[in-house]
């Protein structure tokens, strides 16, 4: 289970109240077809095959629960992508885990946020964290001058890429 | 059709979440939230790398046991952040994208206001087995460490 002050939907004003969803945790292989690149270790993926619900721009660094009786701390919110009513996990057959573990999201998109009024379309989203990348890349690269950190950035947009929960 | 917050969302209910902060900042005129946190002791949040680092928004502010993310709630407690230690294997999300705060002072516990379990040390997790990987793992200072799946109380209590 997973809560926040995230967005309603990519654009849009964070919520005014808590809010929670339930996912599902997926496997790596499933994880994998829509996250582009191997899936660390320390990374599980999840989400709802159907759409509609997913953990947004605001939600990340909250608590991901076990939905289990023993409820703990299974995680906490990384990166993701928005999901959009037509955009879902590429593949739609699935397997599911019963189990909430780690769900993680992109950070990065807290900042595409300040940048980008409403939008409807997955892949204009795409394209507005295009530009807002080479923004951040070149603040970072006059802060710190790291191309290491710039090199990472680019994994991060590979996984932001796809969208779907 | 998308109708909730969170993206589909259901509202919480008030001491649903006590353990849920929300991370604000003032930067960026004054954009408030930003990022969520939970409380794992009263002086320590665990939260998202990413929220930490140089290129996100400082934190000007750690608010617990509220409902709301702009209007003041009954009961809800401010703090500072103190220190904040990223994962070692943090770069950037995905790998090892978690974060601890040290807050100023400790939070006061109630009904609103309270720690998240973490799983016990051998408890069968899946489908990862945390313990293995070393999520848990943080570095302190020199020759200083804190896994968070032993001991995290006596370590936080030495750092205040």
């Amino acid at each position: 289970m997973i809560n926040g002050w995230g967005a309603e939907q990519y654009g849009q004003n964070l919520s005014d109240i808590l809010m929670r969803i339930t996912v599902d945790t997926y496997s790596d292989d499933y994880c994998q077809t829509f996250m582009g690149q191997d899936v660390p270790e320390t990374l599980l993926c999840g989400g709802v095959d159907e759409g509609g619900i997913s953990a947004c721009i605001g939600d990340a660094g909250g608590p991901v629960t076990t939905t289990t009786s023993e409820v703990y701390l299974a995680g906490v919110m990384s990166h993701f992508g928005c999901t959009e009513p037509n955009c879902k996990p590429s593949t739609s057959n699935s397997n599911t885990f019963s189990s909430s573990n780690i769900y993680y999201r992109a950070s990065i998109l807290i900042f595409m946020y300040y940048f980008t009024s409403a939008i409807s379309a997955c892949v204009l989203q795409v394209a507005a964290f295009l530009g807002l990348w080479i923004t951040i890349q070149k603040s970072l690269f006059i802060l710190t001058g790291s191309r290491k950190i710039i090199r990472s950035m680019g994994v991060a947009f590979l996984f932001v890429m796809p969208q779907g929960s | 059709m998308v109708t909730g917050k969170i993206q589909g969302g259901t509202a919480a209910r008030a001491r649903e979440f006590p353990y849920t902060v929300s991370i604000r900042t003032t930067d960026l005129d004054n954009l408030g939230h930003f990022c969520g946190g939970a409380i794992l002791t009263p002086n320590l949040i665990i939260t998202a790398a990413a929220c930490t680092d140089p290129i996100s928004p400082n934190i000007s502010e750690i608010v617990a046991g509220t409902l709301y993310r702009n209007e003041p709630y009954p009961g809800q407690q401010s703090r500072l952040p103190a220190r904040l230690v990223p994962h070692p294997g943090y770069v950037f999300p995905p790998y090892d994208d978690v974060a601890l705060i040290f807050l100023d002072s400790p939070l006061e516990f109630s009904e609103n206001v309270s720690a998240i379990a973490l799983p016990q040390s051998r408890q069968e997790t899946y489908p990862r087995k945390i313990f293995e990987n070393e999520i848990g793992l943080f570095i302190l200072g020199e020759n200083e460490t804190l896994d968070l799946f032993h001991g995290i109380i006596n370590y936080t209590q030495f750092l205040l």
